[in-house]
């Protein structure tokens, strides 16, 4: 990049004129004088310009897969391998948006001559997701600080990490099922564990399924049909459009970190359950995995859930168009799916969704983090628009978990509560 | 550029260079060769005028640098997470616009009436009895709520004196009496009722401040 003028010393010609303008006006010798030290300034100010600088970066990390919340040490070695002195620079390491330096700022100031080198050490927590660090962020100005040149340079970095999502929160599901045997209570007769109804005895009918209170009582033979369990086919629909991230406070999780957090607790309880499960989100990156089950879909879930740029901790970069999007899950949506919705119902698009794709027969449970407080106008504001949201969608007939700062499992308890009433 | 065409020094340097690389030789022979400098005697009054030029260049120089922006590279803050808004940001922001009393402050309140009065309508017909088109009434016509101030800025009537005269001796824009007071007023109604889906999922919600004083009852 090119150098530029800072306007550091501008004025100074100015001020030797005027030194040295009232100096002869008023025949004062020592006043000139005064006025040719200044020019001797004027002189330092136009020396040299901002030096190109040649640089070998090295960034070290000493963990690049760490557990959510390690704190991983970061080292950047910057080294002058150019022939020019650089007398005055400052280096800003880019650290990932979704990260946070602790401790030591990731800058500093150095002067290297030929061939030396400058070290910064800091230290960044590390939370769920993919991290790649930007460019380092160099400038360089003359001795004089009147010229500076700012330029980039890219060291490829990144750090992952992948949280163990911990099967915390069972969520009921609702009779919306596959053909598999699953956990799901239907209202198809047939082997499970809850009644359902009698009927004539068929030859090759269990033993144990007679209803032999019956037998006793009327001389018949009948058989117990019990409500059949099976699997349900479920997707789990992240929101993490620009508009869901917000949060409670700037140093707590957002709620779309909070949503991918529970969509992993979720999706490890129903893949251990034997349920079909898929994953998407309602994002600008598009991210989908279709319904299944067995160990290696769950490992594949936890991977895209902790590392797909859909699920970063930051938005996306890009526009998010909802009909495309909305026509674009309907299509991968199969007909016996149900879609478990984690949103934090910051506006009316996402309770339109819900609403649509219930209205399309998919059976839809939100599960939306409450980040709404009573701090501000705004923020009772929210409160109060973000209730009206919830129960207009109760009236509508979806399930809804509200998920305030209690664990997810406290919640989901709370909500079953209500719909078993 | 016209002068470069020229050829020779001043084409190359320009007039003004040339000028002063002149003016400077002839200052520094002077110095050295007596001769030179006794030739060159001017008046005292010249003297004086091209030190009163100087200096009233120099000032032009000094007042032009002043006004000139000193540029610096600036970094931000990269150490630090990127922050994510509370919800109802916006509402704060336009709020403080509304409030700002500049050009555009009428049509931040035109917005924010028209967002606190579809809130009030909505939880009119929530937490009461009346359709859509009655809670609407109700709110356009000042009816409701009972609280002045309020009803005022949602149905875009005039505050009373005793409003003005508050805000007047608060020091406080009447349009932020009306706002606060509609947001208490819409609230109280909210949370006033008791409704069934309401009460299941409160247990880890504060309950929020109301400042509505004892005659401030609402329906």
């Amino acid at each position: 990049m090119r150098a530029f003028d800072t306007n550091r010393w501008v004025g100074l010609n100015g001020v030797i004129l005027l030194v040295v303008g009232i100096g002869i006006a008023i025949r004062a010798p020592a006043l000139v004088l005064v006025g040719v030290v200044g020019v001797g300034y004027a002189a330092f100010a136009a020396f040299g310009d901002a030096p190109e600088p040649t640089l070998e970066i090295d960034r070290t990390l000493s963990e690049d897969a760490p557990d959510p919340g390690d704190e991983v040490d970061v080292s950047l070695t910057v080294r002058n391998v150019g022939e020019t002195w650089l007398s005055d620079m400052r280096i800003v390491d880019g650290v990932p948006p979704g990260l946070e330096a602790t401790g030591r700022p990731a800058r500093m100031a150095a002067a290297l001559a030929p061939g030396e080198a400058a070290t910064v050490e800091y230290t960044v927590t590390a939370v769920r997701g993919e991290h790649t660090w930007k460019d380092v962020r160099i400038v360089t100005r003359n001795p004089s600080g009147s010229r500076e040149r700012y330029v980039e340079r890219a060291v490829e970095t990144m750090v992952r990490c992948i949280p163990t999502f911990e099967a915390g929160s069972d969520l009921p599901l609702r009779g919306l099922t596959t053909q598999y045997s699953g956990r799901v209570v239907t209202d198809v007769g047939g082997s499970g564990v809850e009644f359902h109804s009698t009927r004539e005895y068929r030859a090759g009918d269990p033993v144990k399924r007679i209803d032999w209170n019956r037998r006793a009582r009327t001389g018949e033979l009948s058989t117990l049909e019990l409500r059949e369990e099976r699997a349900a086919t479920v997707v789990l629909l992240v929101d993490s459009r620009e508009e869901a991230y917000v949060a409670r406070n700037t140093a707590g999780q957002n709620a779309v970190e909070r949503s991918v957090d529970a969509a992993g607790q979720l999706f490890t309880a129903l893949v251990g359950n034997g349920d079909r499960v898929g994953l998407g989100a309602m994002s600008p990156s598009d991210c989908w995995i279709a319904p299944g089950a067995g160990t290696a879909h769950g490992v594949r879930l936890r991977e895209q859930l902790g590392s797909h740029q859909a699920f970063a901790s930051t938005p996306s970069d890009g526009k998010f168009y909802w009909p495309l999007w909305f026509n674009r899950i309907r299509r991968r949506l199969r007909r016996d799916a149900q879609v478990v919705f984690l949103t934090p119902l910051s506006d009316q698009t996402a309770a339109r969704t819900a609403r649509r794709l219930d209205a399309h027969g998919h059976l839809v449970t939100i599960v939306s983090p409450n980040e709404t407080g009573d701090t501000s106008i705004g923020s009772r504001f929210a409160r109060l628009e973000r209730e009206l949201q919830l129960m207009r969608l109760r009236r509508a007939g979806i399930r809804v978990v509200d998920w305030g700062e209690e664990p997810l499992r406290v919640a989901i308890a709370a909500a079953e509560r209500r719909w078993s009433r | 550029m016209a002068d470069r065409s020229r050829g020779g020094l001043v084409g190359a340097i320009g007039w003004t260079a040339t000028s002063g690389i002149v003016l400077i030789s002839s200052g520094v022979i002077a110095l050295i060769v007596s001769e030179f400098a006794a030739a060159l005697s001017v008046p005292e009054v010249f003297l004086s005028l091209v030190g009163a030029f100087a200096a009233i260049q120099g000032l032009r120089y000094v007042s032009g640098a002043r006004r000139a922006d000193r540029v610096r590279t600036s970094f931000g803050d990269p150490e630090r997470r990127v922050t994510v808004p509370t919800p109802g940001a916006e509402i704060d922001e336009k709020t403080a616009r509304a409030l700002r009393g500049d050009r555009s402050a009428a049509s931040h309140r035109r917005q924010l009436r028209t967002r606190f009065r579809e809130l009030a309508v909505a939880a009119l017909v929530a937490r009461t009895d009346r359709d859509e088109a009655a809670a609407r009434d109700a709110v356009e016509s000042g009816r409701w709520p009972t609280d002045t101030a309020a009803a005022a800025f949602l149905s875009h009537g005039r505050f009373s004196i005793a409003i003005r005269a508050r805000a007047f001796l608060r020091r406080q824009s009447v349009y932020a009496i009306g706002i606060e007071r509609s947001i208490d007023a819409i609230e109280a109604l909210w949370d006033s009722t008791t409704v069934q889906t309401k009460r299941d999922t409160s247990s880890n919600r504060r309950r929020p401040q109301t400042r509505l004083s004892p005659e401030d009852s609402h329906e």
